[in-house]
């Protein structure tokens, strides 16, 4: 059997990504440490205070703490969006693969695009199994809080997958269009751990803060765990001004990285 | 290999040019490669040679001229042009992650779906096999170019452009590339060979063109440009005897012997023995690539 071998109804380009990405043994473990592991400690962590002292810790699960195991997952999982776009956008020109693969006469478009499912395939993988732990975790050690719905786990979950989704399309148009995947880490890092909190903290700005993704994905969040997934000062907005800023950032993105790897030498 | 080329050329380029700046890489280079031969491009370092594949292969954009690759317009229909070439572009790359078959599965995706099929048949053929499913980051500099050549067969190529594939094997892995390039012409495919190694391409090519400062100085087959000097090497049972009866023609004594300024060997034969000179050695002297390659290059650095 071939290690492309079709698991999935993938198309070839497609599952070649996912080959590149989870043969990396580096990025599979620091995936999995920021989203499954992350479940794991964040849930493991509230167990056993609850255990060590049940009248100062409540139950480990619970609506409440299925917002704060949402804010981790998102934090990380945008780390892990954005190690996992810019290893995809960047990868085969690091390792000089992207010339070997112009030379086959596919077009450059289509190599850009396998990209995307392919990376999604990989992350959001390793983000079902995260999220799928701390959505158990918070019904079954709800004990005597109120348990979430099915709704609202539901919706938690798909708020999740956008927001992993969304840190990856940015840095897979931003790598694609650098050419670095060190380059690109480190500046959406920066951006998002550093400078969109203090944009969105300053309140000046007023809805000028709306162009900051931070301020529209905490809109799109589930009401229940807004709060918890608010990043600075809350920013008033309608959900389609949401829903189109975060659209705009990552087709801007992807445009830029489709249109550089199409143009650049290989 | 299937083809439907009706050219009788797999490459054809007309007023090639590339400029970086001011700076001219290629200068209106017109190229013709005849299919199913063994064609050596040879060039000091920066004459272009890297450039003008790299047009040739889509990776980079020409500035002026035309070209076509296999019958078809580059780059305008870039993909029927390079579903049947198979590359080598400067050193091969490969993702060291992953094992030689993984990386040949990764270019097989994206060519088609028959390639994947070819993978052990390549990996055969550049004697990987055996490790095929190791990591690439434990080959040597020879295996990764052997796995480089792999990746070109997986196009079942018509035509093949190696830049410089010799670089990193050993003599015997050399000789082993040189074999395969002969037994892929034998086969009715066509090799494109960029090297400085001159000697090797005059072991492995029929036809060569010498690339210089861009231009294309000098094309044409091995014998025509190698081609028979008017010199004979000589050896006699009295070589004082043969110098007189040869009289003005002889140009050096070499070591074991007479070079003879003669462009009829047998000529010089038939004299000496008519004369009772007894001959131990007669060698019609050829002037080697390298020579010629170098007395046009030089030339060129006296015109320039």
């Amino acid at each position: 059997m071939t290690a492309l071998a079709p698991s999935l109804p993938l198309p070839r380009l497609v599952r070649a990504e996912v080959l590149k990405l989870r043969k990396r043994r580096g990025l599979v473990a620091i995936t999995a440490c920021l989203t499954v592991g992350a479940a794991m400690v964040t849930y493991g962590v509230l167990t056993i205070l609850h255990a060590a002292n049940p009248a100062h810790h409540g139950p480990a699960g619970g609506v409440t703490n299925l917002g704060h195991g949402l804010v981790v997952l998102s934090v990380l999982g945008a780390v892990a969006g954005t190690i996992v776009g810019a290893t995809t956008g960047a990868g085969d020109l690091a390792a000089g693969v992207f010339r070997e693969l112009v030379v086959t006469g596919r077009s450059r478009r289509a190599l850009f695009r396998a990209r995307v499912p392919g990376g999604l395939a990989f992350l959001l993988s390793f983000v079902a199994v995260g999220y799928t732990l701390a959505a158990v975790a918070s019904v079954v050690f709800a004990g005597s809080l109120p348990a979430p719905s099915t709704g609202l786990l539901a919706s938690a979950g798909a708020w999740l997958v956008l927001s992993c989704t969304f840190w990856f399309g940015l840095a897979l148009g931003v790598a694609s269009l650098v050419g670095s995947r060190s380059m690109t880490i480190a500046g959406m890092l920066a951006f998002r751990l550093g400078v969109s909190p203090i944009l969105l903290a300053i309140g000046a700005l007023g809805v000028g803060r709306e162009v900051v993704p931070g301020a529209a994905l905490t809109r799109l969040a589930p009401e229940a765990v807004r709060e918890f997934t608010r990043q600075g000062e809350p920013v008033p907005m309608a959900v389609s001004t949401a829903g189109f800023v975060l659209l705009a950032w990552a087709a801007a993105a992807l445009a830029l990285g489709a249109w550089r790897t199409v143009t650049r030498d290989a | 290999m299937n083809t439907t080329r009706t050219s009788p050329y797999v490459v054809e380029t007309e007023g090639l040019t590339k400029r970086f700046g001011v700076r001219v890489a290629v200068d209106h280079v017109d190229l013709r490669i005849p299919a199913g031969s063994a064609f050596g491009y040879l060039g000091p370092n920066g004459a272009g040679k890297t450039t003008l594949i790299r047009m040739l292969l889509g990776l980079t954009q020409a500035t002026s001229g035309s070209m076509r690759l296999l019958g078809h317009d580059m780059p305008r229909e870039r993909a029927a042009a390079l579903a049947r070439v198979g590359a080598i572009v400067e050193e091969p790359r490969s993702h060291l992650f992953l094992t030689g078959r993984e990386n040949l599965e990764i270019v097989a995706a994206a060519r088609e779906r028959a390639a994947h099929a070819r993978i052990d048949g390549a990996l055969a053929r550049v004697g990987l096999s055996d490790r095929a499913h190791d990591r690439v980051k434990t080959y040597s500099l020879g295996m990764r170019q052997r796995l480089g050549v792999a990746r070109a067969l997986l196009a079942d190529p018509e035509l093949l452009i190696l830049d410089e594939p010799m670089n990193g094997l050993d003599p015997a892995g050399m000789e082993d590339m040189r074999l395969m390039i002969r037994a892929l012409v034998a086969e009715g495919r066509t090799v494109v060979l960029s090297s400085h190694l001159l000697d090797e391409v005059e072991k492995t090519c029929d036809a060569i063109a010498i690339v210089d400062r861009g231009r294309v100085v000098v094309q044409g087959s091995i014998d025509e440009l190698t081609g028979k000097a008017e010199t004979v090497l000589v050896a006699t049972s009295d070589d004082v005897r043969a110098r007189a009866l040869l009289d003005g023609r002889v140009v050096e004594a070499v070591e074991d012997g007479l070079r003879v300024r003669a462009a009829d060997a047998a000529a010089v034969n038939r004299r000496l023995v008519e004369a009772g000179i007894d001959v131990h050695r007669l060698e019609p002297e050829r002037v080697s690539l390298e020579r010629r390659f170098l007395e046009i290059t030089s030339r060129l650095e006296v015109a320039a």
